[in-house]
């Protein structure tokens, strides 16, 4: 096991090794620098600008700057935001987009899960029409409709809860449950397709024969392993929900890292692209492994030498 | 069984309820909108004025401000020899000031007053402020502040002078001596924007960044900061050591930066943002019909066309004429952008003034400017530009090549150029294309000259007619391509354009000149411009500001669009 995770770990850093490169790559073919503007030029600013940034530099050069200051977990300064650094920005903006991400990723699994598995027992039923229709729904709907609805109804109708931000703590209600929408609706349907099949197996109906309580062949025997597809889902799905929707934080207000991550390529801010980058990824990795490893205590059938 | 139903019918109401209240008032989303604006607003008094501000601050270091927000901060909490108050500017930190009569030498005697820390603030502070923005290792994006106008900046910025040759210096503790280069008749209001501000040397020499702490922030203006989260807010608090302080009534400001404008609109309508210019263009004309709390200021800038002038088919002047004279200008201000925006017949906007306070442009009896150089505010010369067009080689259109507009992403300015587009295939039967860049591209594009028309847009931080007409000097990178010779600022560009150099000797003798004849002069400036059209303006910028009068009043906005909360009080 400790082996199986020493080489995952030297994976994952060569993986972000090649993002890092990708990303640098990219960022510095698209046209455009951090410190592009519509103003009147001036040769002797743009020159000075450019030294103070180190932007006169070879692209080589700032690569292996770049790689060099990462090792040493420097993420640099930001361009744009003057005398922040890209970890301090992210510090500030990551525990928002965490917190909703899981509460979101609680409720997807949760109500996810046990709807999925409602669905499946009651078959071709009323309930699961309902559900399926629902989970259709769900994701099918754009986020930002169901935002913009839920803050009219909630917020301006009703006024129960702020136009936006977190405060009160009601302010995280519509985030949540927005951000949850189209996640719950895939795990719904996962979990009910993966469900009538366990269900159809012959060692469920050998249990029924044995005279096992319904709830405990379903909970049991059942669940276990038509949850494994869900798990398989939900690491990278976690990763996504918690690093926060640009659109969802821009229509609730939330000054979370998702909208952080649009803005900063849009400005070009070079530094926060990178480095909220490879936050990214370590984050995306690192859910897989976690992923990975809870898969032996899942299915026994697993082992990882 | 019975435990799983329960469940399940518990489950489904939840989200079926849910979901329906997010259906059923889709019908009713019409009819809402203004009905709870009036209701939950004027309960009790807030503990501070809530001012959306619709974006993040890159800075307000005043030496290093560069774009609107960082101005309005940096306004907010700092305060320079002069300040800015509705109608123009008044004494600040200098109390008055003496102009040698060649109108180079201003000497500007300050008053006593204190850092926020407690600190006197003396003219050495101007000295040093004045000469950091021209400080090379600094790279201040608004050097120009400085480099346009006072004796040996623009060589230290270069690296040819030094620090000491910058002809800004204190005299005495409370004695500040700048030099100008050029007559500057707008001098004393161009130098009450947030650049000129002063830092403390202490403070700044704590690095990058001091301003966003706390502990190293030292301001002199009426607000200084309690509080900041990155991406959050700013709370500013009522400076007690700020020389005026006996008449600031607003024990302070939570500055917000929610970018979605729907949203913010909606935060202003539940009475919880009190002020902000963050909403949406489309909701402009049913609040100016229906919300006294909207006001609506010109400001000084131009809305406008980048005519390549090194394109093939747009270097014919008779072109550009022909495509500028079949717009509607007013159509555009109506119908699209709806903000009580002015339609333009010149380049200067009628809020750019002469030396006798007078305005550049005059305005019609029937509200809008007069025609001038052959454009008429409210209709397009058809005629004209049909035969400009048949001229240049395309009667009726015909044959007219592959030509396109480039704009940059964003609703409104896609807008007008579908509106362009369509007036342009109407008057002339001519087929422009569009094309969308997002920004950062779109500008180095323009900045290339690789495009046949672009989308822009100015607007001046002083209405002084230098300031809007200086980016089509020869070494201002100028997009239009528009250039007699080959500069620095553009090493691309081979292609000259001779029309430009009658325009550049204008702008250089206007600088150079004073009174009657610099207002002559921009004005002649400005006929060669619009002569050789390397643009054609559109529209004239206004500013568009939610003030809720029922919480707050003495909220203000300055001739530059700045907003001004020294008077501001809230409601009893």
């Amino acid at each position: 096991m400790i082996r199986y995770i020493l080489k995952r770990v030297v994976a994952a850093l060569i993986t972000i090794w090649f993002i890092m490169t990708l990303t640098f790559v990219l960022m510095n073919s698209i046209p455009g620098s951090p410190i592009s503007t519509d103003k009147v030029y001036d040769v002797a600013l743009q020159e000075a600008l450019n030294e103070k940034f180190g932007l006169n530099k070879p692209p080589l050069e700032r690569y292996i700057k770049y790689i060099v200051d990462y090792a040493h977990g420097d993420f640099g300064m930001s361009y744009l935001k003057v005398g922040l650094t890209t970890n301090e920005i992210i510090a500030a903006g990551f525990p928002y987009s965490l917190r909703i991400g899981i509460y979101a990723s609680g409720l997807i699994v949760i109500f996810g899960v046990m709807a999925g598995i409602i669905a499946a027992l009651r078959q071709n039923k009323f309930v699961d029409r309902f559900l399926m229709v629902l989970s259709t729904l769900g994701a099918t709907i754009p986020s930002f409709v169901f935002a913009t609805l839920y803050l009219f109804l909630f917020s301006k109708i009703l006024g129960l809860v702020p136009a936006f931000g977190v405060k009160p703590w009601t302010g995280y209600i519509g985030p949540v449950l927005v951000t949850s929408v189209f996640s719950m609706a895939f795990v719904t349907r996962l979990m009910r397709t993966s469900m009538i099949e366990e269900l159809n197996q012959d060692y469920i109906r050998t249990a029924r024969a044995k005279g096992i309580s319904e709830f405990k062949v379903v909970t049991k025997h059942a669940m276990r392993n038509a949850i494994l597809p869900v798990v398989t889902y939900v690491g990278p799905m976690v990763a996504m929900v918690v690093t926060g929707s640009f659109v969802i934080e821009k229509v609730f207000g939330i000054p979370g890292i998702g909208s952080l991550f649009t803005s900063s390529v849009l400005t070009r801010d070079y530094t926060m692209i990178m480095g909220i980058t490879v936050f990214f990824a370590v984050f995306l990795v690192f859910c897989t492994l976690v992923v990975d490893i809870l898969y032996v205590f899942v299915d026994p059938r697993i082992k990882y030498e | 069984m019975k435990k799983r139903r329960l469940l399940a019918a518990l489950l489904a109401t939840a989200m079926v309820g849910s979901l329906l209240a997010g259906c059923g008032n889709n019908s009713d989303k019409s009819g809402g909108g203004s009905s709870s604006s009036g209701n939950q607003s004027g309960t009790t008094t807030p503990e501070y004025l809530v001012w959306n501000l619709g974006a993040e601050p890159k800075t307000w270091d005043p030496t290093l401000s560069s774009e609107t927000v960082s101005e309005y901060i940096t306004i907010s909490m700092f305060e320079g020899l002069t300040k800015q108050v509705e109608d123009g500017i008044e004494p600040g930190v200098a109390e008055r000031w003496d102009i040698s009569d060649d109108g180079l030498t201003y000497t500007f005697h300050l008053r006593k007053s204190n850092w926020s820390d407690g600190t006197p603030v003396t003219a050495h502070d101007f000295e040093y402020t004045w000469k950091r923005m021209c400080d090379p290792k600094v790279a201040s994006p608004s050097a120009a502040g400085v480099t346009d106008y006072v004796v040996g900046a623009a060589e230290y910025l270069a690296g040819t002078g030094t620090a000491d040759e910058v002809k800004a210096t204190a005299l005495d503790d409370y004695t500040f001596e700048v030099v100008l280069k050029n007559p500057a008749p707008f001098f004393l209001n161009r130098i009450s924007a947030d650049i000129y501000c002063p830092v403390k040397k202490e403070c700044v020499d704590q690095g990058e960044g001091w301003e966003k702490k706390t502990e190293t922030f030292v301001c002199n203006g009426p607000f200084k900061l309690a509080e900041y989260q990155i991406g959050s807010h700013l709370l500013m608090v009522k400076n007690d050591e700020y020389y005026d302080a006996d008449s600031i009534k607003m024990p302070g400001i939570r500055a917000i930066m929610v970018n979605d404008e729907n949203t913010s609109l909606q935060g202003y309508e539940a009475g919880e943002i009190h002020c902000t210019e963050v909403m949406p263009a489309e909701e402009v004309p049913s609040l100016l019909a229906e919300d006294p709390n909207l006001v609506v200021i010109p400001i000084c800038g131009t809305k406008y066309l980048d005519f390549n002038v090194d394109d093939e088919v747009i270097s014919d002047v008779r072109v550009r004429r022909a495509l500028t004279l079949a717009i509607n200008r007013k159509e555009i201000t109506d119908q699209i952008t709806r903000s009580g925006e002015i339609p333009a017949t010149g380049f200067l906007p009628p809020s750019t003034q002469k030396t006798d306070g007078s305005s550049y442009r005059t305005m019609g009896a029937n509200g809008l400017p007069e025609p001038a150089y052959g454009i008429t505010a409210d209709a397009p010369d058809v005629e004209t530009a049909q035969k400009l067009l048949a001229e240049a080689g395309y009667p009726n259109g015909e044959g007219f090549p592959k030509v396109e507009l480039l704009y940059y992403t964003g609703e409104s300015d896609k807008k007008i150029c579908e509106a362009l587009q369509q007036m342009w295939k109407e008057n002339l039967n001519i087929t422009i294309d569009l094309r969308n860049e997002d920004k950062s591209v779109a500008l180095q594009t323009k900045r290339d000259g690789k495009f046949d028309i672009g989308l822009s847009g100015w607007s001046a931080g002083y209405y002084d007619g230098s300031q809007m007409i200086k980016q089509f000097k020869l070494d201002s990178g100028c997009m239009a391509q528009w250039r007699y010779a080959e500069d620095a600022s553009a090493p691309h560009d081979k292609t000259l354009n001779p029309g430009q150099k009658a325009f550049e000797d204008t702008y250089q003798a206007a600088m150079a000149a004073q009174g009657e004849e610099r207002d002559k002069l921009w004005m002649q400036a400005e006929e060669i411009l619009m002569n050789e059209l390397p643009a054609c303006p559109i529209y004239y910028y206004v500013t568009k500001a939610l003030i809720n009068q029922d919480v707050v009043t003495g909220v203000q906005i300055s001739k530059t669009g700045n907003w001004i909360f020294r008077n501001a009080e809230f409601v009893a």
